[in-house]
This record gives C-alpha cells, structure tokens and sequence, in this order.
C-alpha cells in the first residue's frame, strides 16, 4: 500500500475519501486499516521524485519501448503508468514491475493513447526478455523423463523488421547515453526507416546469456526450430514426442536426433532429473 | 549461548565510516586516504553497503587486503520474508562475507524492495510496527545468523510514514528479544521518527534495552516542508540536526555496550565531514567508550 500510495496521489485521495474504495483486494484487516488512516496522507507525497526514479530504472530495462514513446512525443503518458491499474495490480500482487510497465505501453499503444503503432510488438518483445531476465533458475524444471523449454528462453511471433528496429534504438541509445531527451536527425530516421512488416510474421527467440542474465539475445529462428520449442512448451512433452514432431516436419535420421540434441546442447530445452 | 555471552567476543572498533559501492571514486565524495593518513582515529572500520548485484569495489578489497576491520550492511535483503533469503542472494552473500571476514552483518529492518529482487522494485520503508512484523523479522535475523555464522545486527530504517501500534524502540526491543540479538541504533533515522510522530528525541527511552546497542550512527539531516507538510530529510549532509545529536548523547550515556560509531557522510569532504566526527569522539571519551578498541 505505501508503494502505491508514494508513487500516485490520485490513489491518496481515494484513501481518503474513500477507504474501502482503495482497500479492495488489499486483505487489510480493520486494525491495519485504522494504522493507516492515522498516517497524514501528505507524508506519503514528500518524495517528489520518487516516480522518475523508478521510471528511470524501469528505462533502463525497457529501453526501446521507452525512447519509441518519447520520440513519439508520448512522454507523458510513462508517468501515468503510476495512475494505472496495470501498477497498482502488479505492486498489490507481488509481480514484476517491469513486466507491467511493457503491458501497459502495449495496451496504451493498441488503444491508440500511445501514437507509435510499432511500441505494441516492440512492449510484447520487451515483456518476454522481462521474464527471461528475471526468471530463477530453481523454476520450472521438468520431471523425470519429460523435456521442456528452457525457462531462460521465450518464443514468440513478431513482425518482420522488429529485431532491426531494436537493434537501431539500441544504437542510437548507446551514442545519446539515456532513453530521454529532444528528437534529431538521427531519431527522426528511426521513426521514419524502420518499419514492422505486419504481412510476415516471424518466430522469435529470446534467450537470457550464460554469464550475465542481463544479456538478453534475441533472433529470428527457423519455422522448424520454432516448432520443435513450441512442442516442448507442452506438458508432458519427452524426446520421443519431440522426435515424432521432428519427423513430421520432414526430418530424417540422423538428422531429426541431431537437431533434438542440438537444442538440448544448446540450452534451449532441459530434460528432467 | 546467549547475545551478551556472544557479544563479549565481537571487536571494539571504534570510530568509522560508512561506504557503498564505487563511493570513494566520485571526486567530490569523501577522500578516504587523506582521512585514514591525517586522522587515522576516525577511520578505524567501514561499514560496507553491498548488493548482491553490485558486491564490493575496488577501495573495499583493498581494505580487506590490508587486514583492517569492517563490517558487512546489506542493502538489499527483506529480513521479514522468507523467500527473499533465495540461492542466488545467499551463494553470492556468502562468497562476499568469505572474502570480507566483517565485524559483524548489520542491515536497516525494514522493506529494501517490494515484490522480488529487480532494479525498479528499490524502495527502502520501515517496518509495520506490530508484535507480528517484530516476529518475521527476528526469525529473519536468526536464519541469516544461521546460515552465515556472523551476529546479524537490525537497524531502524528511514521513514517519514509510520504504520503500526508500537512505538519503533518498543518494537525493535521486541526484535531484539524475539532473535536475541544486538542493534545498530541510527540516530538521524530514530529523530526521523520520532519528528514523524510529534515526540520528543529521546521519548520511549526508559523502556528501551540499551545493552543490546552494539553499534550506533550519526549522519546529516535536514528539517524540509513540502506542501505544508514538515519532515525530516535523510540527506547524509555535513550538518546533524541538534536533535540527532542529543539522542546520540543520550544513548552513549546509556549503552554501555557500544563497539562502533559509524559516521554516514561519505558523499562529503573530509573538511565537511570533521566537525562532526571531532564531536562523536568527544561524546564517546566523555563516556569511556572503547576502551579495548583495535586499531584498523
């Protein structure tokens, strides 16, 4: 509640006008309640920067989606991610801040809030690498004998032209040092150039790196490779499922074990233990 | 055995200085060599900020190079939640505190990050002051004293919002107890709440267990308005409030177990940051505190 009430003042007012109003879904019992009712409701609005803060740390995470909006003239609208049930749902249900921030963008960029119509596959992008980024390791092993995709890994289908996208943001941040700031020449081509082809939709990978899980890559893959990775998501899925998947989609032997082997050599799908 | 047993052994260190990561590289941060070589009695132990992200910067492995005392204050651990203490946090922690060998690991008891570990979810808040809070967070203290060995020594957070039925000395007693532990009494914060709460500095002191203060921080502040509203900044400046300074006389006059006063102004220049470091020696002589101490 207090990271809720500190981040928008809209959600102050409403505690105090409205108590139950705002207590909904908190599980408070009274006693807490009265707790904070007792609080001047003015303590929870001294930090007047304590939003651009977390902002800027959600920028640094999801850095394309960020400076897309802020080239789109859009900049505003990051700030009312605070006022947003999309905050006050991931704060109230233990979730990843991130996560709901790539959520949002997506959701305010099909509503048309946001004018970029790229920031809503680049948002979806963005989320998946969130996951992957803050995935544990102790999570989502498979049981014996069953194989799955790797919980450092995510496919999704995306627009042709989107990794090109991300790449160009990414470059035209490293040179300017921050997601913030005025248009040039450099980011009117970036608004203009790169398109996402919405008629050829793609697999993409993301993986989180070996050594640093904040190096995330993302690629293109084969449609075969995506559907091998797409049988593996499945529950109950083991190596024979995947080799029959495999020999469905026209591999022969040796070649449908070693593609099977390659991705497990690779990372990209586990076995159970 | 119990903490006063326990304690018995843990080392006299002095006067020192608090740090975190890459501090000392900022030109205009405090110049920890000229303080060590000039005024080698107020820099006789850091006390090292670490996240397990970060972990420790070159200015602290030479330190540790050089044998001198320090102690570990973690910056990033929930105390009160169990699925905060994950593999990775404690395999890294536990890797640091071999290199490090502290003093003793100490922490603000409060709320570091909500939800899981991720670089937006940094928000430092105090506890919910209540006896069921008290009992999570001294479960806490006992699984980290547990699991690395070393005494682990709350600290009462920064606030401006309070929420709770007890008063903050009333709970961490009641920390103290539940875990049998020792404090890092910070004086800045305590005004900081007790401002917060319309009450004198020294207020609930009577009731307080002062033995279990081990260690006890001075730092700047500054009294701020913001629509109306009168708080109390945290800022590390040069400047203490004089309200901080009679809380930290007070409790030098009643904690006869102190083994460490740490100055947090490592932002400022050793000029700055004197004063105020000539005045904590001067209270703790006053006092006869450390006695015994070792020499960093």
């Amino acid at each position: 509640m207090v990271v809720r009430l500190s981040h928008d003042p809209a959600f102050v007012l409403l505690l105090r006008i409205d108590p139950n109003a705002a207590c909904v879904g908190t599980g408070l019992t009274d006693e807490e309640r009265l707790w904070l009712s007792r609080v001047d409701p003015k303590a929870f609005g001294v930090d007047e920067h304590v939003r651009r803060r977390t902002l800027d740390a959600l920028a640094k995470t999801v850095d394309v989606p960020v400076a897309l909006t802020m080239l789109a003239g859009d900049g505003n609208l990051l700030f009312e991610f605070f006022s947003s049930g999309f905050f006050h749902r991931a704060i109230q249900s233990g979730l990843s801040l991130s996560t709901a921030f790539c959520d949002y963008l997506a959701a305010s960029t099909r509503e048309g809030r946001i004018k970029d119509a790229r920031i809503a596959p680049v948002a979806q992008l963005y989320r998946m690498m969130t996951e992957v980024m803050f995935a544990h390791a102790s999570t989502s092993r498979p049981e014996s004998g069953a194989i799955a995709i790797s919980p450092h890994v995510r496919l999704g289908m995306f627009p042709e032209g989107i990794i090109e996208l991300i790449t160009a943001v990414k470059s035209y941040l490293s040179k300017k040092g921050d997601v913030w700031g005025d248009e040039d020449d450099e980011a009117n081509k970036l608004i203009d150039e790169y398109t996402l082809n919405d008629n050829s939709i793609r697999p993409v990978l993301i993986e989180r790196g070996a050594v640093a899980a904040q190096a995330i890559q993302t690629s293109y893959v084969h449609d075969l490779i995506a559907e091998l990775l797409s049988a593996a998501r499945r529950p109950g899925c083991t190596y024979e499922t995947l080799l029959g998947h495999a020999r469905e989609l026209g591999l022969v032997s040796p070649h449908d074990h070693e593609v099977i082997k390659q991705l497990l050599v690779d990372g990209l799908i586990i076995e159970g233990s | 055995m119990n903490f006063a047993g326990r304690s018995a052994s843990l080392p006299m260190l002095g006067i020192g200085i608090s740090t975190e990561f890459g501090v000392f590289s900022i030109p205009s941060a405090l110049d920890m060599n000229r303080l060590r070589a000039d005024w080698p009695q107020y820099s006789s132990f850091i006390e090292v900020g670490v996240t397990a992200d970060l972990g420790i910067d070159e200015f602290t492995r030479d330190w540790v190079n050089r044998g001198s005392p320090l102690t570990f204050h973690f910056l990033d651990l929930n105390l009160g939640e169990p699925a905060d203490f994950d593999e990775c946090w404690i395999s890294k922690t536990l890797s640091f505190l071999s290199f490090m060998k502290p003093a003793w690991i100490c922490g603000d008891a409060g709320q570091w990050h909500f939800n899981s570990r991720e670089p937006a979810h940094g928000f430092l808040q105090p506890p919910i002051l209540s006896k069921i809070s008290a009992r999570e967070i001294a479960d806490g203290i006992i699984a980290l004293r547990e699991i690395t060995g070393y005494e682990v020594l709350p600290e009462n957070p920064p606030g401006i919002a309070f929420i709770g039925n007890l008063h903050l000395l009333d709970f961490f007693a009641l920390v103290c107890d539940l875990a049998d532990t020792g404090m890092v009494l910070d004086c800045a914060h305590l005004w900081m709440y007790q401002h917060a709460m319309k009450l004198d500095p020294c207020a609930a002191f009577d009731s307080f267990p002062f033995d279990r203060v081990t260690e006890v921080h001075v730092a700047g502040g500054q009294l701020r308005q913001r629509n109306g509203f009168r708080f109390i900044e945290d800022n590390h400046g040069v400047e203490v409030l004089s309200e901080t300074w009679e809380i930290f006389d007070e409790t030098c006059r009643r904690a006869k177990n102190i083994r460490a006063i740490a100055l947090e102004g490592e932002r400022n220049s050793v000029s700055g940051i004197l004063p105020t470091l000539r005045q904590i020696e001067i209270t703790s002589q006053k006092y006869s505190l450390f006695k015994n101490r070792a020499r960093g």
